[in-house]
């Protein structure tokens, strides 16, 4: 038999039944179409999310941070509890000791993150660069003029802050001895006018940083609540009261008792403390930036570049940073890595955490999120399978009675010649046909949907969070336009097996004998 | 498998030995034949002779490939019909009979033509094919001018020649026909019987015809073979 032939015969028999077949079919429309839009919003929002955090290439970036970790053990004589108390309670009360115990205490970083680390990350595959986030106060004079400023360590290429370069250039190189100021630090340090201004590029001004030792004015700043402006002058009378403090003690008016307090609360902590160093170099001026406007939030370090007053090139500042040997030991609080592509990010995650380090990544992030949509919408697929399956259930149930309505025609294909396995392709192809039509008109009708659908969403979506989305949310994948009619075919299919499987069984002499 | 009568001649057609076919459950059997035995040649006319429930058609549908004996063996075109696979035995039904029957058992939705054409179909024919065959068949049985009709549209003696140019379309050795004038006036019988027995005539073909009419029996075939209550009489 002819495979033209027996799709001809399903065919027919199905048009012979026009109001009958238009309602199953309608059926297994409705099942395919409800599966097309569920499939096809899950794979639009799956792949909006991910196009609108793309959009910042901060998928790519992942932060890396130290991991603290108590190694030291409470001393056995501090988790002693005395009283007379059942032994629940002096279990609670020592676990409670422990844990406050462990809050307490300072805790360096057990896995830090030094030079060598950051060369072992740079090392890997697919790491495209490490930068330190590297935010320092320092002090900035230009000339006779001298202020605080806040400088950030920058990468050459840093797009974002040359979109906002005024005059001059950007950095020349990650090591170059050069900064770019804002015009904001300028006027302060009073290059006011805009010929002025384009002269900048090229004057030196002295960065200093005091590392590894608070900035005694930082006393004021305690004292005052706010933030104090100090010239490096009165910086140096606070350093030298600060120092003589103790002695001064003596000469106060205090009892003996209090005098004892005093020295108690000010006897250093930590004897060993390294001492502070401090850094004071001349930097070229090699460009000026516009002041930002305040905008940015949307990058995950972008609220940093607002405050920003200087711009020091990346590895001159991790140099400079490195100078102090307790920084030397501790590393860095932040560094960000950078992965040549997305598909990376994982993998690169993966052998970051293996070294022991803290991450946060993005791409985490939306894949909770993504996964949170991929629940919603599965339950919205597994109804639209239910409802296919509702729908074999309908094409099984007048498969059946079809085949007892023919059963005299099936007796006599059989009496000429037909074989078993004839009708029951038969059969199959009409169920077949079924799931092909309806799963076809259904995937029409997603895709139509998905026009007034999306212009809804979209709408919607822009009144309430102001996003506005470049493409559909409804996608139409390869795999989706072809499996979907493929599904409802193979499901109508099976449904028509067991009538199928009936209507090959026919005994034709007793279907020759049926009225 | 190789038959197990020692061997039939070439001018054997039909060959019956211990045909037995029982139908219902063990504790109630109702034996329909008992222990058939007997011969047909090439080109034989036959009559099955007997009252209703004789087992004439019995006979008929096991001989045509519906249905299988309970026990013995029936060699038609030198095959035994009781050892064939189920394909084998659709292919019996296709090729080397045609059967017809008493109701005609013509599909109403289709045309003379397609009725006609149906055990090409199933041959695997092509289309233009089976059309030129099917024509061909109706104007041998004097239908060529009705092929697009539909079995409602035409008169009882009509139909039956419709089906007798479909179990003629693949020019089959044995023709079995089951009360083929039962549902017609006389005068439409004498004409079916008389394309029937012409056309085996003229091709050699092999017949055999169930009837309960004694006159038919005897006019128009060569041996009678009575049945009753499920014995071959002597």
């Amino acid at each position: 038999m002819r495979l033209v032939d027996v799709v001809g015969l399903g065919l027919s028999a199905l048009l012979r039944q026009k109001v009958r077949t238009l309602l199953t079919t309608l059926g297994v429309l409705f099942g395919s179409f409800v599966l097309v839009a569920s499939l096809s919003v899950r794979q639009g929002v799956h792949e909006t999310i991910a196009r609108e955090y793309q959009k910042y290439g901060e998928l790519r970036k992942i932060e890396v941070r130290p991991t603290y970790g108590g190694t030291k053990e409470i001393p056995p004589e501090k988790l002693e509890v005395r009283g007379t108390m059942s032994e629940e309670r002096r279990q609670r009360l020592r676990q409670e000791i422990q844990r406050r115990w462990k809050q307490g205490i300072r805790v360096d970083p057990a896995k830090t993150l030094t030079r060598e680390r950051m060369k072992e990350i740079a090392a890997l595959d697919h790491v495209k660069s490490v930068e330190p986030v590297l935010l320092q106060h320092g002090r900035v004079t230009l000339g006779k003029k001298s202020m605080d400023a806040l400088s950030l360590a920058a990468p050459p290429d840093s797009a974002e802050f040359r979109n906002r370069l005024m005059a001059g250039s950007f950095l020349p190189s990650a090591d170059s001895q050069s900064v770019v100021v804002t015009e904001y630090l300028l006027y302060q340090l009073g290059i006011v006018d805009d010929a002025d201004v384009e002269r900048a590029p090229g004057k030196t001004l002295e960065l200093e940083y005091r590392l590894g030792r608070p900035a005694p004015s930082l006393l004021l700043t305690l004292m005052h609540g706010g933030n104090a402006q100090v010239s490096p002058e009165e910086e140096k009378v606070l350093e030298k009261v600060l120092q003589r403090l103790p002695d001064a003690f003596a000469k106060l008016d205090l009892g003996a008792e209090e005098r004892a307090t005093v020295e108690k609360l000010f006897k250093p902590r930590t004897p060993t403390a390294p001492e502070g160093i401090t850094i004071r170099e001349p930097f070229a001026i090699a460009g000026v930036l516009r002041c930002g406007d305040g905008g940015g939030t949307e990058q995950r370090w972008g609220w940093v570049a607002g405050d920003v007053d200087v711009l020091v090139p990346s590895g001159t500042a991790t140099e400079m940073y490195f100078r102090s040997p307790r920084h030397r030991e501790h590393g860095f609080d932040t560094v960000i890595v950078e992965v040549d592509d997305l598909t990376h990010v994982k993998a690169v995650n993966q052998q970051i955490l293996a070294m022991g380090l803290q991450t946060v990544s993005l791409v985490d992030l939306i894949e909770r999120e993504q996964f949170s949509y991929l629940l919603i919408f599965s339950s919205m697929t597994v109804v639209a399978v239910v409802a296919l399956m509702v729908a074999a259930l309908g094409i099984t149930n007048t498969m059946l009675m079809s085949v007892l309505e023919r059963i005299r025609e099936i007796g006599i294909m059989k009496a000429v010649g037909a074989r078993e396995g004839h009708i029951q392709t038969m059969f199959l192809v009409e169920g077949a046909l079924i799931g092909v039509v309806g799963g076809l008109l259904g995937l029409l009708m997603g895709w139509v949907a998905s026009f007034p659908a999306d212009a809804w969403v979209r709408s919607m979506i822009e009144q309430q969070i102001s996003i506005k989305l470049e493409e559909s949310i409804f996608v139409f994948p390869p795999w989706l336009v072809f499996g979907t009619p493929l599904f409802s075919v193979v499901v109508t299919t099976l449904a028509a097996f067991y009538p199928a499987r009936r209507a090959a069984r026919v005994n034709p002499i007793a279907a020759l004998r049926h009225d | 498998m190789i038959a197990t009568a020692p061997s039939i001649s070439a001018d054997v057609s039909v060959q019956a030995s211990d045909l037995t076919r029982t139908y219902g459950k063990a504790a109630a059997p109702i034996h329909a034949l008992r222990s058939v035995s007997f011969t047909i040649h090439r080109g034989e006319r036959v009559a099955l002779l007997g009252k209703s429930g004789s087992g004439k058609s019995t006979l008929l549908n096991l001989l045509g490939g519906l249905d299988r004996p309970s026990s013995g063996s029936v060699h038609v075109g030198g095959r035994d019909l009781a050892r064939l696979r189920s394909r084998d035995l659709a292919r019996h039904r296709l090729a080397t009979v045609g059967m017809i029957f008493q109701s005609f058992n013509l599909i109403p939705s289709r045309t003379a033509a397609e009725n006609v054409a149906l055990p090409l179909v199933f041959a695997g024919k092509r289309r233009a094919e089976r059309r030129k065959a099917a024509q061909h068949a109706l104007e041998v049985v004097g239908l060529g001018q009705r092929t697009d009709h539909r079995p409602t549209e035409l008169s009882g003696g009509e139909q039956q020649r419709v089906a007798i140019a479909r179990a003629l379309v693949n020019c089959p050795a044995v023709l079995l026909a089951d009360e083929p004038t039962g549902n017609l006036d006389s005068a439409t019988a004498d004409d079916i019987v008389a394309l029937l027995t012409d056309h085996v005539r003229t091709h050699g073909t092999t017949l055999v015809l169930v009837t309960h009419d004694e006159d038919l029996a005897r006019h128009c075939t060569d041996r009678v073979l009575r049945l009753q209550d499920g014995h071959l009489l002597p």
